[in-house]
């Protein structure tokens, strides 16, 4: 049983990561518009991630160090500053989609306003980070977040024609009047999703909070392995169940109640109640992770106490950042702007800030001063380096995309 | 570069549109009459969800009354596009037409849900179907 809860950080880190408001919009609204097309661009999203976790986990277990903390000291302060930049006001945007997320999964069972519930959900998620125990938390959330599984079943229990998905998926062609550059936005907007800064850093600080050590690096593949493939899974299964239900009938993805449509017609009120328990627990697990991240990364970079693995008084300044980000993202979505929206343009500003976070990665887990003899094999720095282009191709293209296309109108 | 472009962005939804002539204004009017059909396509999964007992009364309710939100605001972002020609003025008048037709149905859909009423909800499946096809034969027949 400690073995199964041991993947649990890997398990919360993909769910959070990959299943996350951006994610479940992204998957069905590029499902319901290009079925398939995209599916080489969540299996290359999570390639990308299992590289890049992989190296941020054995970085914290062999070092006892956070990765954005280690950024600052090898590569110094101004480049430390632009990637904080850079990843804060992505993480900030991205905790204010996953609280409207909460909120947006409750407004749907309870057919009450999500403005009414942002506040509660803001509210919930500082309690959490505030009394409950780190490992309490990836575990519940973690598991709870499981229940997107009916995603999946769904799919199946649909009956499609494998043989004609697996054709689509891997001969992507466009329907007519769909232009190339709408394609390749939502091509970065779902790589941008699959590769969102705050899961690295969650994931080497969530180490650290657990005092991995070189011992715990089968601990450290295991949840890469085994937690960020499943998340990708998962993605498919969104993209499909869409493709399914809501592309023979041309529906365009605008809000969250037309996610679940294809769950609901396929397995009735049990499929639906399940659905709406992992919207819930995989969008609160990742404002968890982003309001946690917004904490680790300020305060690794000004070198103040941070974690949940000491008293809140001994880290202040750190409970305080989390605080103080918490409030800002209620504030932005309490305001006007269009919660499915902000989460789509977090996507697209999460590819932007990729290289900043990415690049630094695979500089320290090359330096055998952290490393000793655990530094990146030749593979994991060629793939590595294949990884960086893509990513610089897709931070370059994303915002003039974004203009051309009014963000895939 | 990224601040300038997110308040581009969110700043955007408040212009009023405008249309370069007959042929952009014909595609704006397409794509509204697009975007009015997911909607109406949406409240007939819903009503078929509710037909077959397979969801909440809350969730469909939420779930309808979006729809109707996308629908209008589609609309009324049409009409705030100044017409080019006087061809045009016809074409306006044709989408508010089959518009005000779907959206007066999924209204109805969503008084029926929230009263409970299944069997007017299921009355309006065919309606809804009829207005689907005709959203998409106006889209095939305006389609540049």
């Amino acid at each position: 049983m400690k073995k199964v809860f041991a993947v649990t950080l890997g398990i919360l880190t993909a769910i959070g990561g990959f299943v996350d408001i951006g994610d479940i919009v992204a998957n069905a609204a590029v499902g319901a518009r290009y079925k398939w097309a995209l599916a080489w661009v969540v299996v290359v999203g999570v390639i990308g991630i299992v590289l890049f976790a992989e190296m941020a986990g054995r970085v914290a277990a062999v070092s006892g160090r956070a990765v954005f903390d280690l950024i600052r000291e090898r590569l110094g302060p101004r480049f430390a500053l632009a990637n904080l930049i850079g990843s804060f006001f992505v993480n900030l945007m991205t905790l204010t989609a996953e609280i409207a997320g909460v909120a947006l999964a409750l407004e749907l069972a309870t057919d009450v306003n999500y403005l009414l519930w942002l506040p509660v959900c803001a509210f919930a998620v500082w309690l959490v980070i505030w009394r409950v125990k780190f490992e309490t938390m990836e575990d519940v959330f973690g598991i709870v977040g499981l229940a997107m599984i009916v995603v999946a079943v769904t799919v199946w229990r649909a009956g499609p024609d494998w043989g004609s998905m697996f054709h689509e998926a891997s001969h992507p062609s466009l329907n007519s009047g769909e232009g190339l550059p709408t394609y390749f936005y939502y091509a970065i907007a779902l790589f941008g999703a699959a590769m969102t800064p705050y899961e690295v850093f969650f994931f080497s600080s969530g180490a650290v909070e657990e005092h991995w050590t070189r011992a715990d690096l089968f601990v450290n593949r295991a949840n890469v392995y085994i937690g960020f493939p499943l998340g990708g899974l998962l993605s498919l299964a969104l993209m499909s169940a869409a493709a399914l239900t809501l592309a023979p009938l041309d529906i365009t993805v605008e809000h969250l109640g037309q996610v679940a449509l294809p769950t609901t017609l396929t397995l009735g009120k049990l499929g639906l109640a399940t659905l709406l328990i992992g919207f819930f627990a995989a969008t609160f697990g990742a404002a968890l992770e982003t309001a946690l991240s917004a904490g680790y990364t300020i305060a690794q970079y000004f070198g103040w106490q941070w974690g949940k693995f000491v008293r809140p008084r001994e880290a202040a300044r750190f409970h305080t950042v989390v605080l103080a980000t918490i409030v800002v993202a209620a504030i932005i979505g309490l305001s006007s702007v269009d919660p499915i929206k902000v989460t789509e343009y977090s996507l697209i500003f999460s590819a932007v800030a990729l290289p900043l976070t990415y690049i630094p990665i695979l500089v320290v887990a090359n330096d055998p001063g952290y490393m000793g003899t655990k530094v990146n094999s030749r593979f994991s720095n060629a793939l590595g380096s294949v990884y960086l282009v893509i990513i610089l191709v897709a931070a370059l293209a994303a915002i003039p995309l974004m203009l051309a296309t009014k963000a895939g109108a | 570069m990224v601040a300038i472009a997110m308040a581009a962005l969110l700043t955007s939804g408040a212009c009023v549109g405008s249309a370069r002539g007959e042929g952009d204004y014909q595609k704006k009017a397409v794509a509204t009459t697009e975007h009015v059909r997911s909607s109406v396509r949406t409240v007939q999964l819903a009503i078929q969800a509710a037909d077959e007992d397979d969801a909440f009364g809350p969730f469909l309710s939420r779930v309808i009354s979006q729809a109707e939100d996308d629908a209008g605001s589609a609309v009324n972002g049409f009409d705030t596009i100044q017409p080019p020609t006087d061809t045009s003025d016809q074409l306006r008048d044709d989408v508010d037409q089959i518009a005000a037709d779907s959206l007066d149905l999924i209204a109805a859909a969503r008084i029926a849900i929230r009263r409970g009423d299944l069997e007017g909800l299921a009355g309006l499946a065919d309606l809804l179907a009829q207005a689907g096809d005709n959203l998409e034969q106006f889209g095939q027949d305006h389609h540049a």
